[in-house]
């Protein structure tokens, strides 16, 4: 007992010491890093759109520090697995998550019980890229703007049929607010894939889509569908022709899903700032902007963590009160 | 003349030496994976998808689809020798296979499945190339009413599939539906049956199941027989098929290529549906039913073909519309993401060396699959003749490695445990897993699209009998329903089965 209070009161005293008469100790532990491959936990499935980030900011990131970033797949249950397996990650500097706004700002007020804590169990330490949506109709519907479709759904409560992939997903969110702005009722219906939605708005099964702006070109390529508008303040480089709700009459209309990378709680605070400052060079660069532009997403813009964290507080603080009140309940 | 500029073109792009290289590499690994029981072209491809960023995008995939349809050549080895099926399309040759097998007829088995597929792969290819613009519509006309409809399809025939007594097939089917709802609810997110563990919220994962039911339970029950030998395996008394075998073989291979390269190209339907339904159809026009789960080389020939012709046909929505239409397809699309190729339906006017450069080298691939194949048939019958104190801890082994590589996680060991021991009870009380996994495939879909229909048509019902397609199916499902409970025709049935 007595010797291993000891050792502990020797090992804190050791750590004081170097501390304080080795100003340098963070910067020497910072030059070593990293010395072995790093772990980038991505809570989804190898090939999505999320899988996809990840890879493209795990290879960037694992040319510049000069070892391998490897990317690791765990799905399952909207991130939970995959996010709970980063929070038990030893916070060693070489384990990180990727993770996407929905395991940030809606799981923690759509389940009941989470696998994990955002504040407990992680620290921010940058933001990748935002990437908006778009709202597609069928061509079909006659409906050719916002003004088009408010007039539509006063007109027809409750026939629009509108796809929606997650309850509580970002896309929804948006809509959800839109349809608020006037009273509107329209009928949700529960999709599992993008894909499954494309193949029945081409075939004139359901009306509408709130959809990722990346697959927007996509969508409309065969003319049997039509973005009204973007959900963010600006437009998209990739889809200059696509008008922002904000200049549809609604002000200041901004959603958007976002990418980022945390760090499991109590990894060494340097090696966090060490990253943020790879990962802000990364992602300012032309090339970077490049990808991103085609994956219709944009650069992030919190760049320091301490920006990332005000914005995710933000935001959180923005869908928590519209998710309760939508009563979105996951067990 | 567009389609023989396009293929010309294509084969140019394929036949450059490199592109012949990394069509062969991928051949190799599929067929290597698809022999390794559990071990699927979905986890292999997510993990050389890192090797691929710096290759030319076309090469990347040529080799990615090499592997993916590599695999199905390969799945069915396993299937054949040791009754372990690798992935849901090839449980069914498992039935008549394995018995193949046990009769000294292991080479045979083999090798129809492997000419089948080759035939199957060459038209369905030809089917991509000829039709690929045209299928496209028939896929935009399903709706979640068709799908629905083809779902019911699926189950009634999974009736038909079965050995023994109807009541014990439909209850069997029942209970794969009743398994496959675990989960997330569709609709709400509802929890159903996971009793709060996570692991369980996207429902059970299939390859833990099939290889329970499957392989490990037969394990157990040879080795509940004292001897070091399995039961009643027989001598091998050939290796290539005899001139009987081959004329039985032919009309299930062309049935099973049309009927498979034509479910391959929906979303979602693809080589499972194919191989079962094939398997169902074989058995209800063939002269003698009974031979069927008793080493039928039809029911290998049918299956084999149509699963490799709905792997092939599964590229159309994926390269044509940008829609995977499973898994693999998804990561695919995934991969030419990283690769700055946004998939979608101009894909195949802005990349048209991408396009018919991958029909060309599927091609050249199925060619190379079966000159890879055949030589080995005699190879892995040799595997029989192992010592089953040597053979079923390596299968054992594999299985768990299967499992685990899902997640990396060793919840899915406890789920193929237990999937396991159920499956030994099955087995001991006589009753068939292959319509229990149908059952588990078919089932969540069937909700899904039904649940969607009802939705879309705001709780009509008659949705489903004015859609032409769905009303043909629903027709057909109940002249199928109709032959298997008409009392006369079920008396008649029975007999059949007591004669044999």
């Amino acid at each position: 007992m007595t010797q291993a209070g000891l050792t502990r009161r020797q090992a804190l005293f050791s750590v004081l010491v170097s501390g304080v008469a080795l100003p340098s100790w963070p910067l020497l532990a910072e030059e070593a890093w990293p010395s072995r491959m790093i772990k980038l936990i991505v809570p989804s499935a190898a090939g999505l759109p999320t899988d996809v980030h990840a890879r493209i900011i795990a290879e960037t990131l694992g040319e510049r520090l000069g070892q391998r970033v490897l990317v690791e797949n765990k799905p399952g249950a909207t991130g939970n697995i995959g996010m709970q397996a980063a929070a038990l990650a030893p916070p060693d500097g070489y384990n990180f998550a990727f993770v996407i706004a929905t395991y940030i700002t809606s799981n923690p007020f759509t389940f009941k019980r989470l696998l994990y804590d955002v504040e407990k169990d992680f620290v921010p330490v940058a933001m990748l890229s935002k990437a908006g949506f778009t709202y597609i109709v069928r061509e079909g519907l006659g409906v050719k703007s916002v003004a088009d479709l408010t007039a539509y759904i006063k007109a027809n409560p409750g026939k629009l049929s509108v796809a929606n992939i997650a309850p509580g997903s970002l896309a929804h969110l948006s809509f959800e607010v839109y349809l608020r702005s006037f009273g509107g009722k329209v009928e949700m219906v529960p999709y599992r894939t993008g894909a499954q939605v494309m193949q029945d708005l081409w075939g004139g099964q359901v009306d509408l889509y709130p959809g990722p702006v990346g697959s927007t070109r996509q969508v409309q390529a065969n003319g049997k569908a039509r973005a009204l508008a973007i959900t963010t303040i600006e437009r998209h480089p990739s889809l200059p022709n696509v008008p922002t709700m904000a200049e549809q009459g609604f002000p200041g209309y901004d959603y958007f899903g976002w990418y980022g990378v945390m760090a499991p709680k109590n990894t060494p605070p340097a090696i966090v700032e060490r990253l943020n400052r790879e990962i802000a060079t990364i992602v300012t660069s032309q090339q970077y902007r490049e990808r991103m532009i085609g994956l219709g997403a944009i650069p992030g813009d919190a760049l320091t963590p301490e920006r990332f964290l005000a914005l995710y507080r933000e935001e959180a603080a923005r869908f928590g009160p519209l998710i309760r009140s939508m009563n979105i309940v996951v067990e | 003349m567009e389609l023989l500029s396009g293929l010309g073109g294509g084969f140019l792009v394929a036949l450059t030496p490199a592109n012949i290289a990394y069509c062969f590499v991928g051949a190799l690994i599929g067929t290597l994976i698809g022999v390794l029981p559990g071990i699927g072209p979905l986890a292999t491809i997510a993990m050389l998808l890192p090797l691929t960023y710096h290759v030319d995008p076309v090469a990347a995939l040529i080799m990615l689809s090499g592997i993916f349809y590599g695999a199905q050549y390969g799945g069915s080895t396993t299937s054949i020798l040791v009754n372990l099926p690798g992935e849901s399309s090839s449980v069914i040759t498992c039935l008549d296979g394995y018995q193949l097998a046990r009769q000294g007829k292991a080479g045979t088995a083999l090798s129809v499945a492997a000419v089948g597929s080759l035939v199957a792969g060459t038209i369905g290819t030809l089917a991509i190339a000829l039709f690929a613009p045209a299928l496209i519509h028939v896929a935009e006309k399903f709706g979640p009413a068709e799908y629905c409809a083809l779902m019911i399809l699926g189950l009634i025939a999974a009736v038909v599939l079965a050995k023994g007594s109807v009541l014990n097939a439909v209850a069997m089917v029942v209970l794969g539906v009743l398994i496959g709802l675990v989960g997330s609810d569709p609709g709400s997110g509802t929890q159903r049956f996971t009793f709060g563990i996570f692991e369980l919220s996207d429902g059970i994962d299939f390859v833990p199941i099939a290889m329970g039911l499957f392989g490990v339970a037969e394990i157990i029950v040879n080795l509940e027989q004292r001897h070091d030998q399995r039961q009643g395996i027989a001598a091998i008394t050939s290796l290539w098929p005899s001139r009987e075998d081959i004329r039985r073989s032919v009309a299930p291979m062309l049935r099973g290529t049309a009927l498979g390269s034509v479910l391959g190209t929906l979303p979602g339907g693809g080589p499972t549906l194919a191989a079962f339904s094939s398997y169902a159809i074989e058995k209800r026009i063939s002269t003698k039913p009974e031979r069927f789960g008793k080493g039928a080389v039809e029911g290998v020939a049918g299956p084999e073909s149509a699963n490799n012709a709905a792997a092939q046909t599964s590229f159309i929505p994926m390269l044509a519309l940008g829609i995977p239409s499973n898994a693999v397809m998804a990561l695919m699309i995934g991969a030419m993401m990283l690769q700055g190729i946004q998939p979608g339906p101009d894909v195949m006017i802005k990349r048209p060396d991408l396009f018919w450069g991958m029909i060309a080298s599927m091609w050249i691939g199925n060619l190379m699959l079966v000159v890879i194949n055949l030589p080995m048939v005699g190879l892995w019958v040799k595997l029989l003749n192992v010592p089953y104190r040597y053979l079923y801890p390596s299968i054992l082994v594999f299985c768990c490695i299967g499992s685990y590589s899902l997640q990396a996680s060793t919840f899915h060991l406890f789920m193929l445990a237990g999937f396991s021991l159920l499956g030994y009870v099955f087995i001991k009380l006589g009753l068939e897993a292959a319509p229990f996994l149908l059952g588990l495939v078919l089932g969540p879909q069937l909700e899904e699209y039904f649940r969607r229909a009802m939705q879309l048509s705001r709780g009509d019902p008659m949705v489903f009998l004015q859609r032409p397609i769905s009303l043909s199916l629903l027709i057909l499902t109940a002249v199928l329903l109709a032959v298997v409970v008409v009392p006369s025709i079920a008396r008649a049935r029975e007999d059949t089965f007591r004669e044999a």
